[in-house]
């Protein structure tokens, strides 16, 4: 009788001294093998703030990366991310829960109304679902809801027109009212409102609300756009601070925990649904916090670049980054034409 | 009293209506406006004085953008000592309102097309849009008082404001001269503003002044130089006087 087991079929990645001990920890592969290629999707993003670097790799590799509230004509490119441009596919600031980012497509499809929508603050008003959007609060309400107007317009197009929308799980704490069940990605009191236990309370989503947020989420999006896939990731940026009696780093490891196993339930479950594992590319102990600060917490930019390093040997950019967005046509050129020509018509002379 | 004057292509109708009354007045014998001296010199066209065009060593703006520098290399200029100097580039906010504005509106204007964007979005791109030019203007008052022309405002023919609308226009163009003439007054910089009469209700140049869809005309620059004109004259009356009062 012969000797066999299943492990005997295995490939060379499913066992560990050959995968992780062997190679050196840079030089480690095969951490993702993709469900679809993307190379022809169009492509949003949101999540915590990890996933702005995932959005940044991907528009610079000529996929087809959506941008559905681009920067207005005059702002430097510096300024872009601090007015919330250019930082995911709309001006969502970070989206940090599956619940959070459920209630953003309900606002924007206007099945989901908080109760509360402006938060007093520094003498303005902030939105309490993106505060801090832009670095000084709104100057009236009434501005305030005309540019949210806008916006979940832009979000509502979003998801109208997007192939593969990529979401990276950051928390599963977070603070919510009380009144209405609306989940804010700070808590109130900390950047515009004030903190009141009668009106909000700490949730500490654990994996059954997670599960059951993504898979509403989706269930949603893809009602509206019925081919739409994901690409889940998880942040290996842990909690800043926990609002849970535990000791932060415990905190953080559950938080993560959860996340990392609904996104794999789901990714497991669902052929529309895929996994890329930055989480463990980062934070794995294997990695050794090379690529941490040193507050052992955010992340270098050589991660990052080790993280899409990864993602794009399986994800190949197309070769050419194409201009997908038309550029309009511009007045500039042809007035600085005209302003040329009549100091050359004043001073041509060489009599001043 | 010695004045230098400079700017973009504004200076342009400047510069060629001082020629004419210029040689004017040496043709009816009349000498003018006693002891004061103008020169013009041109830096260039307007586009790119949003950007870093000059570098601040300390009693003068080295100018680096080569755009302007084939016109001049530093201000206040090497040779010569200026009591005055004069720009035309200030209240010039046509780079902020030409490019296509079809995609984004000032958040109140429901009516306009465009995502909505934030009074405090605009008012970011005008401070950076004007930064450059309030920066020159801070090394040059280190040496030389400064006083600045005001360039037409809009016209109503301007292809932005078919392409973005007048309202948008008007706006922006609004926002961006209070933002630079209340930025100037906390300098003490003196404007040489245009008279009011010469736009209509809704802020647009009257086109009896236009040479271009962009730029004044003959009796526009004239209007205006005799307004500078009459600026200078007062300062050096004041001068004059506060010599004789032994304060200079």
């Amino acid at each position: 009788m012969k000797k066999d087991h299943p492990y005997r079929s295995q490939p060379a990645k499913a066992f560990w001294r050959q995968t992780v001990s062997e190679p050196h920890f840079l030089s480690i592969t095969d951490w993702y093998e993709k469900k679809w290629p993307i190379t022809d999707a169009r492509i949003s993003a949101a999540g915590s703030c990890f996933a702005q670097h995932l959005g940044r790799y991907l528009r610079n590799s000529g996929f087809d990366f959506q941008d559905f509230e681009r920067p207005p004509v005059g702002l430097k490119p510096e300024r872009w991310l601090d007015y919330g441009y250019n930082m995911y596919s709309a001006r969502y600031g970070n989206v940090y829960s599956p619940m959070q980012l459920l209630q953003l497509m309900q606002r924007a499809s206007g099945t989901f109304q908080p109760q509360e929508t402006a938060w007093e603050h520094k003498g303005g008003v902030v939105d309490p679902f993106r505060p801090t959007i832009e670095p000084d609060p709104f100057g009236s309400v009434k501005e305030l809801e005309a540019c949210r107007e806008s916006h979940l317009a832009a979000v509502s197009q979003l998801f109208r027109q997007t192939d593969l929308f990529v979401f990276t799980l950051g928390l599963t704490e977070a603070w919510r009212s009380k009144t209405d069940g609306s989940v804010y990605p700070v808590c109130p009191g900390t950047n515009g409102g004030a903190f009141d236990d009668s009106r909000y309370e700490f949730v500490n989503f654990n994996y059954k609300d997670t599960v059951g947020a993504l898979k509403q989420f989706i269930k949603l999006a893809r009602d509206i756009n019925k081919d739409m896939r994901f690409l889940l990731t998880v942040s290996p940026v842990p909690l800043v601070a926990t609002a849970t009696t535990k000791q932060v780093l415990v905190a953080s490891s559950y938080s993560k925990a959860v996340l990392r196993a609904a996104a794999g339930f789901l990714a497991d479950t669902y052929d529309f649904i895929d996994y890329f594992p930055s989480y463990e590319i980062i934070s794995s102990h294997v990695m050794r916090g090379t690529f941490y600060k040193p507050d052992l917490r955010d992340v270098m930019d050589a991660g990052v670049e080790h993280v899409m390093k990864q993602f794009f040997s399986v994800h190949v950019p197309p070769q050419k980054a194409e201009q997908k967005t038309p550029v309009p046509a511009n007045t500039e050129d042809e007035d600085d034409v005209m302003c040329d020509e009549i100091l050359l018509e004043a001073f041509g002379d060489g009599k001043r | 009293m010695k004045v230098f004057i400079t700017g973009d292509s504004h200076l342009g109708c400047l510069h060629k209506q001082h020629k004419a009354m210029k040689r004017a007045r040496w043709e009816s014998g009349d000498t003018g406006i006693p002891d004061i001296k103008i020169t013009m010199e041109p830096m260039g066209p307007g586009g790119r004085l949003a950007d870093a065009f000059f570098v601040d060593r300390g009693n003068y703006a080295e100018i680096v953008e080569p755009l302007y520098l084939k016109h001049m290399t530093r201000l206040p200029p090497a040779k010569g000592k200026y009591d005055w100097i004069g720009l035309s580039s200030l209240l010039n906010a046509a780079r902020v309102w030409r490019p296509n504005w079809s995609d984004f509106r000032p958040w109140h204007m429901s009516s306009e097309t465009g995502a909505a964007i934030s009074d405090s979005v605009l008012r970011q791109i005008i401070k950076d849009d004007s930064g450059q030019l309030l920066r020159f203007v801070d090394v040059i008052r280190r040496t030389t008082p400064v006083f600045v022309i005001e360039p037409p405002w809009p016209f109503r023919d301007q292809r932005a404001v078919k392409q973005n609308g007048g309202a948008k226009i008007m706006h922006v163009h609004r926002l961006y001269r209070d933002y630079v003439m209340k930025e100037l007054q906390d300098r003490n910089v003196p404007v040489v503003e245009i008279d009011r009469n010469w736009v209509d209700a809704d802020g647009y140049t009257d086109p009896k002044f236009q040479r271009d869809p962009v730029h004044g005309n003959a009796m526009f620059a004239r209007a205006m130089m005799e307004r500078v004109e009459a600026f200078l004259a007062a300062q050096a009356a004041d001068t004059a006087k506060r010599s004789v009062a032994g304060q200079t």
